[in-house]
């Protein structure tokens, strides 16, 4: 198989599988080189890189290039950075996508200076514009007032990708792709920069604040009674939402006004703001109107709720709440 | 121990106004020091009190980004190095990296460096790395703690879902966050050395480059175009009989639109 000009991946490994944002960007790859005809290659480094070969594949790769050295066992970006650069020598990348984790970012920004090539960081899109392999990045810009569209003038074109943007493709372990190994001299390296402890932070799914949670999930008037609301509150936890009510629901004193949305409550900007049972007044409107994306679930196909929300859904939500719930799972996965 | 601190000005934040053509208006917006740099010199000014030395800031910016390192004399930085010449405007962090590489050199043997995280404006967090492989040293980034013995740097950084305490040896670039120390607030000698301090400006030929490798030149990205996101429109009603359907047609269009 030809591996040069290729849509190459960096993968990221974390324990000895892939990381999620590399499945991500193996999805993304998958995408732009289908496009043109072209093969999707990962590059892994580290110390053993058989598994985590193996699982690229699975998720969309068409060949695995490695390096496999003790001396990578640990990450240090600068003999990592090394490894990659020598890949790029033999396989002259069209580009490389490189997941926007701290150790993304890093290798990203050594890998530009190693090889004078420009990079483009924290991109939330990339496609292709034109007939020739220019890549157009998109990325924000002014703290996401503005976005900007960035090319690179050299080769490899380098980005920097952000997590939860992309979509990976399912597993499928009958794929099939080489895996090819390559030796690159580290006589006479040795890290300079070691781990020496780490601690798992715990999910604090349970402690997520309605102010800054990428989604929200509001109970309204339609949950009926205090069971009801703790309904919505376990739907909001079990997907890995904030959960936050309308004002009836603190005076009733289902609630502390801690969670209240709304003008005297609180004024949130999530990425998504999933409303259950809430008519809509204005005075909760402008706590949620900053919101990215509102869905709305309410059984009044006249609700004023549906006149702000991007998407309603005319329901009961006591039955469409664990239908969401099985499709988010699906998605998920 | 021989420290340099990374300071960058930036405008203040809330000050940008976009105009119609998208065209970013800046002029006369006030500017301030990045702010997460302040972290950058606290981090430095607490070694140096620990374990002694100099720390010199550099800048590179117009003549005005030079304001910025007042900040770092107050509170006890000894010098400021302000990297400055029209033909570096337009640099990418390809340039700017580079060209910040060569000011560390030309200070010399330099063990640390400190920076922020991030800029506010720029926002890529690729000058650290950049600079450190520029020096051909080790690199620390997004430090949440730091502490320093001998020649070895021990950091705290959030990775992989925890927390990861890592050791580099010295020279190190250090990139750090706003968790990483409480900055002290200037006295009033601080003020007034502030207020009196001359910083060198050092122009291309000082660093030993040429023109072409900085500036637009020297730069490998171009923006092709500026623009404001599009709200996504309201007033979607998901179709479906049932409400298993409903759930399944407005994930399908989400996800199909990027929105999930
Ligand atoms: C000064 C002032 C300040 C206020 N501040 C706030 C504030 O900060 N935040 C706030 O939220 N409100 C605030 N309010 C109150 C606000 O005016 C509304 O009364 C309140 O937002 C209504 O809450 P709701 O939508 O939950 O209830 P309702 O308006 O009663 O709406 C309940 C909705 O649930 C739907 N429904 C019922 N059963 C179901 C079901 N099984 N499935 C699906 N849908 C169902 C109904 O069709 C209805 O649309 C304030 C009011 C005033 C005067
Ligand atoms: C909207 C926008 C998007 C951009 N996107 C890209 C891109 O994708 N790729 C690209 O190559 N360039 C990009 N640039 C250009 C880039 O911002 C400049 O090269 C800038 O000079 C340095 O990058 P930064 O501000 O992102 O620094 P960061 O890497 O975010 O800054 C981290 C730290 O480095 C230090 N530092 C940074 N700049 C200086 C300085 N001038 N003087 C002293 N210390 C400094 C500070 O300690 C700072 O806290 C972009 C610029 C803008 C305005």
């Amino acid at each position: 198989m030809e591996l040069k000009n290729n849509i190459s991946v960096y993968i990221e490994v974390a324990g000895s599988a892939l990381s999620t944002l590399s499945i991500e960007l193996l999805g993304k790859a998958r995408q732009l080189a289908d496009k043109k005809g072209e093969q999707v290659v990962a590059y892994i480094v580290g110390a053993d890189t058989s598994k985590a070969a193996e699982e690229a594949i699975s998720y969309g790769a068409d060949a695995v290039v490695a390096v496999e050295d003790p001396v990578l066992e640990g990450y240090d970006s600068a003999l990592y950075t090394k490894a990659i650069a020598a890949l790029v020598e033999k396989y002259a990348p069209s580009v490389i996508l490189i997941g926007g984790s701290p150790n993304g970012r890093d290798l990203g920004g050594r890998l530009s200076a190693k090889l004078k090539v420009g990079l483009v960081a924290d991109c939330i899109d990339v496609l292709h514009e034109g007939d020739d392999d220019t890549l157009t990045w998109i990325r924000p810009a002014f703290t996401g007032k503005l976005l900007v569209k960035i090319q690179t003038t050299t080769r490899p074109q380098l980005g920097t990708v952000s997590d939860k943007i992309f979509h990976g493709v399912p597993a499928n372990p009958s794929r099939k792709g080489d895996v090819i190994k390559e030796k690159v001299d580290f006589s006479g390296d040795a890290p300079t920069v070691k781990v020496t402890n780490f601690e798992a932070v715990e999910n604090a799914a349970e402690s997520l604040s309605i102010e800054s949670a990428e989604i929200v999930v509001g109970a309204g008037r339609g949950v009926q009674n205090e069971e009801g609301m703790k309904a919505v509150e376990a739907f909001a936890q079990r997907i890995g939402a904030a959960f936050g009510v309308s004002k009836p629901l603190v005076d009733n004193e289902w609630a502390p006004h801690d969670l209240q949305i709304g003008i005297t409550g609180k004024k949130i900007a999530p990425k998504i703001y999933i409303a259950m049972g809430i008519s809509g007044a204005i005075q909760h409107k402008l706590g949620v109107q900053d919101a990215e994306l509102i869905i709305a679930v309410n059984k009044d196909p006249d609700a004023p709720i549906f006149e702000f929300a991007h998407y309603g859904i005319v329901g009961d939500l006591f039955e469409v709440m664990p239908e969401l719930e099985k499709q988010i799972a699906k998605i998920k996965g | 121990m021989n420290i340099v601190v990374l300071v960058k000005q930036v405008p203040a934040v809330s000050e940008i106004e976009i105009a119609q053509d998208n065209n970013l208006v800046r002029v006369g917006a006030p500017s301030m020091l990045n702010p997460v740099d302040k972290h950058a010199i606290e981090a430095a000014i607490a070694v140096k009190d620990a374990v002694g030395g100099t720390v010199t800031l550099i800048t590179m910016g117009t003549a005005q980004a030079a304001e910025v390192m007042r900040d770092g004399i107050a509170v006890g930085a000894d010098k400021g190095v302000l990297v400055s010449d029209e033909r570096m405007a337009g640099s990418d962090t390809l340039a700017t990296g580079l060209i910040l590489a060569k000011a560390i050199e030309k200070i010399g043997d330099v063990d640390l460096v400190f920076t922020g995280k991030r800029s506010t404006d720029g926002d890529t967090g690729q000058i650290p790395p950049a600079v450190a492989q520029y020096l051909n040293i080790s690199l620390v980034s997004y430090a949440d703690s730091i502490s320093v013995e001998g020649s070895t740097i021990t950091a705290t950084r959030a990775n992989h879902g925890g927390i990861e305490t890592v050791q580099a040896q010295l020279p190190a670039v250090v990139s750090v966050t706003d968790k990483s120390n409480t900055p002290r607030s200037p006295k009033i000698r601080g003020k007034m050395a502030a207020k009196k301090a001359v910083f060198d400006v050092w122009r291309i030929e000082d660093l030993g480059l040429d023109a072409a490798s900085v500036g637009k030149s020297g730069s490998a990205t171009k923006v092709t175009e500026m623009f404001a996101p599009e709200p996504n429109p309201v007033g979607i009603m998901v179709e479906g009989n049932t409400p298993a359907d409903l759930a399944a047609n407005l994930v399908k269009d989400l996800t199909a639109k990027n929105l999930l």
